[in-house]
């Protein structure tokens, strides 16, 4: 087989044209000019006499040096423009029987990808999709929004195995408190992870955390209007609210059997955007023991410190937490949008 | 054995004025604890680039821990002062370091959950 010179000086010079069709391609705005800057890299980098973009064929790889179908079909190069499965196919033909060295082959490679993506961009564009660089700029996006959401995840768990270690538990008690942060961080993310920028209703956190504690609607009232709560709004104040109802179960007024809890809400008058919510626990004349209210008070540390600490920390809240004989109660006064004049049952905007 | 390098071998950080920038308050907070217990001295924790200004400009840090994201803010204003100020800046963040824009791409970068011994040889390998 002859080896037919072609007019490429230097895989350098190759190279610097494949720089430039990757550009032209990432600019295409048709499936039509993306096969013209195929066709034109073809014939004019490797003497390509027939190049053709096919649509609707299986990808492949596929490379065949020596083939002869026609006369005029010596040699073929067909490349895969689609990873996926069936879409397209770049292939090259050469009247003269030609072999490629191993950087042409690699070259052709790229430009079949990069011309793949091009056509990935354009049909997704033509389903209403934003523009290629949009395109790619949002996936970047949200790839980076995601790992920064996992790794702040775990960063926060771990803060909490260590908060949870640090009280003198029996090793059941110790599991059974990391558990039962763990599901309400587990399911405060879940109700965040229904949709990007998913905002959390407030009387939804509330009654998730009563549902998993087994606490029965008669004992636990939950009264307010609508408020539709940020991302860090709902971990903080979710978790807060599981510290307490674990406490109240243990401890304080859900310990006895005719005690209660009210979470209560509203906006305040002057300035609509702040939410003042209360706590209250409620049990009949006895009240609990001065040990209970003791035992109350050591038991809720990182009750405390969420109330106390992170909310304000985090959300600017001002908030405090007391126990007493009728058991604990709990002001916060926050910061939330002002999503709540919408009706009830339509759907938050995301 | 010189000083530095008796620092940076023992993870010793008192002298160091260390400023925490990060939204997240268990997140600081146990960070300000290991670095403290260190021997360092915590300026902050500030949750956001506005208090951290504050803090800097009432006591000038060697060195910044700066979370990328904050509360949906991101940092690099703040970065790019701290860099005029020759504070040395490091970024604790849930970000992949490609997500640094140029300019920032060189500066130190340790991902969440903060690798503290990692971030310990930072701080000192920097002073």
């Amino acid at each position: 087989m002859a080896y037919v010179q072609d007019s490429l000086t230097s895989d350098a010079v190759l190279l610097g044209a494949l720089a430039e069709a990757s550009r032209e391609l990432a600019e295409a705005s048709s499936v039509e000019e993306v096969a013209e800057i195929v066709g034109r890299f073809g014939r004019r980098h490797f003497l390509i006499d027939s190049i053709g973009l096919h649509l609707s064929v299986p990808s492949c790889v596929e490379y065949w040096p020596e083939r002869r179908e026609t006369d005029t079909f010596q040699t073929s190069i067909q490349l895969p423009v689609n990873d996926a499965g069936p879409l397209a196919s770049v292939s090259g033909y050469w009247r003269q029987p030609r072999a490629i060295s191993a950087p042409e082959q690699a070259v052709l490679e790229v430009v079949a990808q990069t011309a793949s993506l091009a056509l990935k961009i354009l049909l997704n564009r033509a389903k209403g999709g934003p523009p290629a660089g949009q395109y790619v700029a949002r996936e970047r996006g949200r790839f980076f929004e995601f790992q920064r959401q996992v790794r702040g995840l775990l960063a926060v768990v771990r803060s909490i195995v260590r908060r949870t270690v640090d009280v003198p538990y029996s090793k059941e008690e110790y599991a059974a408190h990391l558990e039962g942060r763990l599901d309400a961080i587990a399911r405060i993310q879940g109700f965040l992870l229904r949709a990007p920028e998913a905002k959390e209703d407030l009387e939804e956190l509330g009654r998730a955390e009563f549902l998993a504690q087994a606490i029965s609607d008669d004992r636990a009232h939950i009264s307010g209007p609508r408020i539709l709560l940020s991302g860090k709004a709902a971990e903080t104040l979710g978790l807060a609210f599981h510290e307490l109802a674990t406490n109240a179960i243990k401890f304080g007024s859900l310990n006895r059997p005719e005690g209660s809890v009210r979470i209560f809400w509203d906006r305040q008058p002057k300035d609509r955007t702040s939410v003042q919510l209360e706590w209250r626990e409620q049990v009949e004349a006895a009240g609990l023991t001065a040990t209970a209210v003791e035992a109350d008070a050591i038991n809720k540390g990182f009750g405390f410190e969420l109330i106390e600490k992170v909310l304000p920390y985090e959300l600017g809240a001002k908030s405090s937490l007391a126990i007493s004989s009728a058991g604990a109660h709990c002001a916060i006064t926050f910061t939330a949008g002002l999503e709540s004049s919408r009706p009830r049952g339509q759907s938050p905007p995301l | 054995m010189s000083e530095i390098l008796r620092k940076t071998a023992t993870g010793d950080l008192s002298g160091f004025r260390i400023l925490i920038v990060e939204d997240d308050y268990l997140v600081a907070s146990d960070l300000s604890e290991a670095l403290r217990s260190r021997g360092a001295t915590v300026l902050g924790p500030a949750p956001d680039a506005r208090q951290a200004r504050k803090l800097a400009e009432q006591q000038r840090p060697d060195c910044a821990l700066l979370d990328i994201n904050l509360n949906g803010d991101l940092v690099f204003d703040l970065a790019e002062e701290l860099r005029a100020q020759s504070v040395r800046t490091i970024f604790t963040t849930g970000y992949d370091s490609a997500f640094l824009p140029p300019g920032f791409n060189l500066m130190p970068c340790v991902q969440k959950p903060v690798n503290f011994k990692a971030l310990v040889t930072l701080i000192c390998g920097g002073h």
